[in-house]
């Protein structure tokens, strides 16, 4: 596995679109065709998705990191949301997005969150009485204009904790 | 004018694309689709940036702050391509607002955007560089373009003080 989906803290999530044992090389315009169907009906998107992951399987252009302990505790196994899965595509697609459109191999959680929100807000017309607390409190973050300076300390305490511990 | 679309420091730019009288109502999707059709293939004038300039002139759902002195210097100077770029960092800007549902300019997704549109007119004349954005990619690469662009935010925000 080319592998550079890095995942922090425990997790038992299961991603059912990620055929990680995939062959196919996947095109960074068959990638951005994905991305574009994907957000566009978040909710029906198995190919798609699927695509996405190859891309992510197959390709060293990109980093992402999933810190559950931090700004995507949301996916935590021991949380019961609905759409969990959908949700963490859409961290995905905006991340690798971001580091397309840049050509900087370097994960990029704002972008990833914002498409969080725009998922988010899409499968929550169809609901509005769903609610995931953690991604309300990062949009209030956001509506503060403090996400960025949020996450930028998460990252120095995610750093820490993977520190060797004396 | 609803005027959300805000120069700071008194600018030379000439944005071809809008025509910025017209009174056509945009949806999202549609400038959604013309943000789209505009990264794959920047070019100004046309009619995905001028949807783009109109939809960011009239719409009170998205602000965005073309600031020559902190995200835009690159603009300043005659490099070529200004409205290109100019139209990409509006691109990229508006595109995180529709995302977020939450009002309020975003130079980090812009310039993300012009990263974008660079790259490509790049590989169509690859001597063609503009040092001030090749800046910023260079802090994008070293993690410190988002704080890069808080402190030249604040920056600005005392100079301005200074001055009233």
């Amino acid at each position: 596995m080319k592998g550079f989906l890095v995942f922090a803290g425990a997790l038992a999530i299961t991603v059912a679109a990620v055929a990680l044992a995939a062959e196919t090389q996947v095109s960074e315009e068959s990638v951005r065709s994905a991305i574009e169907s994907f957000l566009q009906n978040p909710a029906a998107a198995a190919e798609s998705e699927l695509t996405i992951a190859q891309f992510m399987e197959k390709n060293d252009a990109v980093h992402i990191f999933i810190d559950l302990n931090g700004y995507c505790s949301w996916l935590r196994a021991d949380k019961e949301y609905d759409h969990k899965t959908t949700l963490m595509i859409a961290f995905t697609t905006g991340n690798i997005r971001s580091q397309l459109d840049s050509g900087v191999c370097r994960d990029d959680p704002y972008s990833g969150l914002l498409t969080v929100f725009r998922v988010y807000r899409h499968l929550k017309k169809a609901n509005p009485e769903w609610t995931i607390p953690e991604i309300e409190n990062l949009l209030e973050l956001h509506r503060q204009g403090k996400l960025m300076e949020h996450l930028a300390k998460e990252k120095s305490r995610a750093a820490e904790e993977k520190k060797p511990q004396n | 004018m609803r005027g959300i679309l805000g120069f700071a420091v008194v600018a030379a730019v000439v944005v071809t694309a809008g025509a910025l009288a017209a009174e056509t109502q945009i949806s999202e999707e549609a400038v959604r689709s013309a943000i789209e059709t505009f990264l794959q293939n920047p070019t100004v004038p046309s009619e995905s940036a001028r949807t783009i300039a109109l939809f960011t002139e009239e719409s009170d759902a998205v602000h965005v702050i073309v600031n020559l002195d902190v995200s835009c210097t690159y603009l300043r100077e005659k490099y070529g391509h200004t409205g290109e770029l100019m139209m990409a960092f509006v691109a990229g800007n508006i595109r995180s607002q529709l995302d977020s549902g939450i009002y309020g300019d975003d130079p980090y997704s812009g310039l993300l955007a012009v990263f974008r549109v660079y790259r490509h007119l790049k590989k169509a004349n690859t001597d063609w560089t503009i040092p001030e954005v090749e800046t910023l990619l260079d802090l994008h690469r070293q993690g410190k373009l988002a704080e890069h662009l808080a402190k030249e935010k604040e920056r600005f925000a005392k100079e301005r003080k200074q001055e009233d």
